[in-house]
């Protein structure tokens, strides 16, 4: 069911300086993950709740970006599914 | 002298406004549409605090220097530095919205 899925986030960690990909949803559930471990889902899922909790009237869910020195990651939800990717410089 | 606690957050250019924090949440300064925000602070320290949790990249020592909380109009930038969490709103023109 979730081949899919993670066809998706395959092509995605194809693409030059993502390093990795993740499907979380509400609960923290691991729904797909490449080149990252499974485990984060349920921080990434929190992150995203944590956010969009700081406007919960807006219309629109943020985006949310960690940035390092050797690294970033970009999480977003959208309806019932929260994504992660994780990018590293070329 | 209270100024001195600030770093010059609130100078930033387009800001709208800005928090300083304690590691713990507490408010030490803020301004312009965060002035007295204490319940937003407590969300935005629960927040640097998850974030520090999600490895940003391969090297597992290394924490993140920025978080940005993107709306479509505007965002909270978010810094940790010396013991205190640094919050600027700012507004968000992107040049080129990337579109689906």
């Amino acid at each position: 069911m979730e081949r899919q899925l993670e066809k998706h986030l395959e092509e995605t960690c194809r693409v030059p300086g993502i390093s990795g990909a993740l499907c979380a949803d509400n609960n923290g559930l691991c729904l797909a993950a490449r080149g990252c471990k499974p485990e984060l889902a349920g921080h990434v899922a929190s992150i995203a709740q944590q956010a969009a909790q700081l406007h919960p009237n807006s219309s629109t869910t943020p985006v949310i970006c960690i940035e390092s020195e050797g690294g970033s990651v970009l999480i977003k939800s959208e309806n019932d599914v929260t994504m992660a990717m994780f990018k590293t410089p070329l | 002298i209270i100024m001195a606690n600030v770093q010059g957050v609130d100078k930033i250019q387009d800001s709208l406004g800005y928090l300083v924090l304690t590691e713990e949440g507490a408010v030490i300064s803020s301004g312009g549409d965060l002035q007295n925000a204490e319940a937003l602070a407590d969300r935005l320290t629960k927040l640097v605090y998850t974030a520090s949790r999600i490895p940003v990249s391969p090297d597992r020592r290394e924490t993140f220097h920025k978080i940005s909380v993107i709306w479509e109009q505007f965002m909270y930038v978010i810094t940790v530095s010396n013991h205190r969490i640094y919050v600027c709103k700012r507004p968000y023109n992107p040049q080129d919205p990337a579109v689906a």
